[in-house]
Parts: C-alpha cells; structure tokens; sequence
C-alpha cells in the first residue's frame, strides 16, 4: 500500500494478486515439466530441492508488468543443526528474496518482466545449508536436502486503482460523534471504539470476550514501537507488499497456527488458521489482502479521529516514547491516544488520567504475560475503557472501583 | 442483480473465506453463528464484498452489520450506484 499526500488529500493504492500459473509439487503434482536441476524424487505432495542449488523454468509472463513468485517451502533441518537453512531466490539471476527459515514459510519474491527476450524464466533456489541425513541417523539417506518445497506459483502484481480518503467532515471532526452518546454504551459497543497499535493480542482477546469483533491491523499483532513510528509516518508502505511478507507454521506440534510476518515492519500477527485447515499459499494470499483492507481501514479511522487508539507495553513506556506517537497521530486527525499501564506506585486499576487534550493514560492490575495473552481477562480491562470512553465522549464518569472496592478519587 | 442472487453470491464469498464451500444464508441468519466467522474472516468477507459489489466499506457501516439481511443491504449499496 502506498500513501500520496498531493494536495494534502490521502491517496492509497493497493497491491491485488492475480495468480498466473499454480504449480502444485510433489504427488499428484504437475511439476515435472517445470524443473530443471537439483530436485530430487517426487514425495507426497512436495519434491525435495537437492544439492545447493535447484532450477525451474516456468512460462514467462504474457505482458510486461510486475510479478511475484510465490513458494511454499519446508527446510530439512538436521538433528545436529544448524536449526535453520537459507534460502535465496533469483529470477533470472537477478536475486529476489533471500533469507533464514526453520519451519514451514510462504515466501514471495518481486521482480519486474520487460516482456523482451525468451519466453521462459529461470527460477534459481539456492540453499547452501542443505544437508544429508544420513550424516546424523542410520537412514542410510544420503541427498543432499534443502527445501521441500510443495506449490509455486506465479502472481500478477496489479496496482489497484486509487483509493481516495474522505476529509473528515465536520459531522466527525470529533470522534465522539460516531455512534457515541451521553450515555455509556454497551460493553461491546463501547470496546469496538478501542483499536490496539500492537504489542500483543492482549486487548483484542478482552474485545472478543465481549463478543466486539474490531476490525483492526494490530489487533492481533506485534510491532516495534519504532516501526509502528515508521509506519504512520509514510502512510503504512508496503504494508501489503508481498515480497515483505511471509507466512510461517509456528507454535506446538499438535496445533501449529500460521503467523503472519512482515519482515519490513517486523509485525507479527496470528492468521487464527491452524495447520491443515488451509494451505499456507492460500493463507498467505488471503493476509496480503487483509493486511491492505486493515490498513486502508485504520488510516480512514487515524484521518476521522473516531476511534480510541491503545498504546500499551508490558515492560513500561516512558513519556517520551508516547509522545511522538500521540503527535504522529494528531497528524492525521483529532486523534486519542490511550496509554495503558500497569497499576502501581498508588494509581488505582480502572482510572484514566487526562494528560493532555486527546492523551490519556489509564491503568489495569495487570497485564497477561506475553507468552499467555489469550488469558486475557476483560474484567480488568473493561472498567478503565469505561473510564477512557467518559473522558473521550466527555461524558460524566462513573467512579472506578479498585478490586478492594476503594472508590477512585 | 437480484436480491436472491445476491444472497448466494454472499453465500459463495463467506463459504470461501472460512473455507466451508458456500453456506446456508437467509436474511435472518446471524453472521455470528456461522461457524469461522470472526475478525480475520470478516474482513476476508468485507474486502470480496468491496471487489464483487463496487462498494467502499466504511467502518460506520459495519456498525449494525449483524444478520445475512444487513450483509446484503451492504452489497446492494453498490449495485445501486
């Protein structure tokens, strides 16, 4: 996704996949007719890439344009390690991707096809770390094995056509404006208003605990403060940018979910696919899409100021690392920021402090750990976004009660 | 398009996104209850509705987005263009 700011209007444009040639490797594949060397026997549903480096030869494009290779890719990794392998892409030499992977990844390489000269291309995989297993067991297996790999495919890069963002009319220049009212909403209404700027998954558990489906970039993903900086600074680039995204297998053997990556703004996000409930290309090509939409969706919400933006850390933040994201935000509209901390140091959990004219600083009991965010519990949460929705649609506020019943002052 | 017609080829885009193959919609159907449908499949839904309707999503609209009925009003907002 690209932003444009001519005439200080937000244009964006989005990338749209057109899938051009699908090769399914493997048994009952198609692949033979693609490969050319280091590739070993068919398997069920993928072929080993043998050697250090493998070969294929797909019809070139049809019309010149941008294009995308899209591999599905599982790396042999040895008992003895190295637990990762690299992999290099080229396309007719020229490299397109690269990098280290260690379980099962969707990647894509970008290149651009001038239409001129042979009407094939060449696609190099080069795995330098590729090894034997009979080097480490009694196998008595002796290729030389870097990827299995089990689709390829071939993807027209169209750019969509430009998508213009409304000026906030004066009906939204406040937020408030939108479906608030002078009361208290309902709990799922009021945690819609909420939109995470990523840490973890933490707030868009409590949001669907209270059955309030946002529809959020971040909701349930994790980003570097200073690449979400980054991010809101050039208007999310590349966000949908295949050749910055990956989609890998992680987690535990019996329940290994893909996780969206995007390598640019090394974001993390859960799919909520499990393996074998959809193939990883199609998980990766679904993510591409959703990750555009997201973003379109919260660069409108960033430009009406309409929602209540939650920025919070389980290690603290600091005031100056809220600010520059608080001003950032202003720059795009009547923006609120929430800041979320852990209680302590006499602040009682459910009460909002009023910084400044759309900053606030709010305080929970505490935060689930990061590596169990899905127990998130929404009774904590749930009074001081209470208290953070009456300061926003300045409404009158309910007193916080701490969980010893102490009344807020 | 008619409203009949719309209502499968909804049926066809949600089936796709949560990957069951089309699903049974009528115009009281709670999207919620239907098996897979959570955020991420949403805005599967939402961005196939966008491309096949000609519509623009906004997040006001999405407010009252509740049964296969409000899905379709959504959609038809672009045939009406």
């Amino acid at each position: 996704m690209r932003l444009h700011d001519a005439n200080c209007r937000l244009r964006l444009t989005v990338l749209r996949l057109e899938e051009r040639l699908s090769i399914d490797f493997g048994l009952p594949g198609e692949d033979r007719r693609y490969l050319g060397d280091g590739w070993s026997l068919p398997e069920p549903c993928s072929r080993w890439s043998v050697g250090t480096r493998s070969k294929l030869v797909v019809p070139a494009p049809d019309v010149p344009g941008q294009y995308a290779l899209l591999i599905t890719a599982v790396p042999f990794l040895h008992p003895r390690g190295p637990w990762s392998q690299r992999l290099a892409v080229r396309v007719n030499g020229t490299p397109v991707r690269e990098g280290r992977y260690n379980t099962l990844t969707v990647l894509a390489g970008r290149f651009a096809w001038d239409g001129a000269g042979d009407d094939k291309i060449e696609v190099t995989l080069e795995h330098a770390d590729a090894a034997r297993p009979s080097d480490c067991d009694a196998s008595g297996d002796g290729r030389q094995l870097g990827f299995a790999i089990s689709n390829v495919k071939l993807l027209g890069v169209i750019e969509a056509a430009p998508n213009e963002l409304a000026e906030p009319s004066a009906a939204t220049t406040r937020g408030r404006s939108l479906g608030s009212a002078d009361c208290l909403p309902a709990d799922r209404d009021l945690l819609l208003r909420f939109a995470s700027l990523g840490d973890n998954c933490e707030l868009g558990i409590v949001q669907r605990r209270l059955q309030a489906e946002a529809l959020d970039l971040f909701r349930f993903a994790a980003i570097p403060l200073p690449k979400l900086m980054t991010g809101l600074h050039t208007g999310l680039a590349g966000i949908d940018a295949p050749e910055l995204i990956e989609v890998q297998l992680r987690g535990e053997e019996s329940a290994r979910e893909f996780i969206f990556c995007h390598t640019g703004y090394q974001m993390e996000s859960h799919t909520l696919v499990l393996e074998g409930q959809q193939p990883g290309h199609r998980v990766f090509l679904r993510e591409q899409r959703r990750v555009g939409f997201l973003a379109r969706m919260l660069l409108k919400d960033l430009r009406l100021g309409g929602r209540i933006m939650v920025i919070k850390r389980n290690d603290r933040l600091a005031l100056s690392d809220v600010m520059p994201l608080f001003l950032r935000l202003r720059e795009y509209g009547p923006n609120t920021l929430l800041w979320v901390e852990q209680a302590g140091d006499g602040k009682v959990p459910g009460t909002v402090e009023v910084l400044r004219e759309g900053l606030m600083k709010g305080y929970v009991a505490r935060f689930a750990p990061y590596d169990k965010a899905d127990g998130a519990e929404a009774e904590l949460w749930l009074p001081m976004c209470r208290q953070a929705y009456c300061a926003w649609a300045d409404i009158d506020q309910p007193a916080a009660v701490a969980p010893d019943g102490v009344v807020a002052q | 398009m008619t409203r009949e017609e719309t209502y499968r080829v909804l049926a066809a885009l949600i089936g796709e996104e949560i990957g069951t193959g089309p699903v049974e919609l009528a115009p009281e159907t709670v999207l919620a209850d239907l098996r897979g449908w959570d955020s991420v499949a949403i805005a599967g839904v939402l961005l196939a509705v966008e491309s096949q309707f000609g519509i623009d999503v906004d997040r006001d609209r999405l407010e009252n987005l509740v049964t296969a009925k409000d899905l379709a009003d959504l959609a038809e907002l672009g045939s009406r263009r």
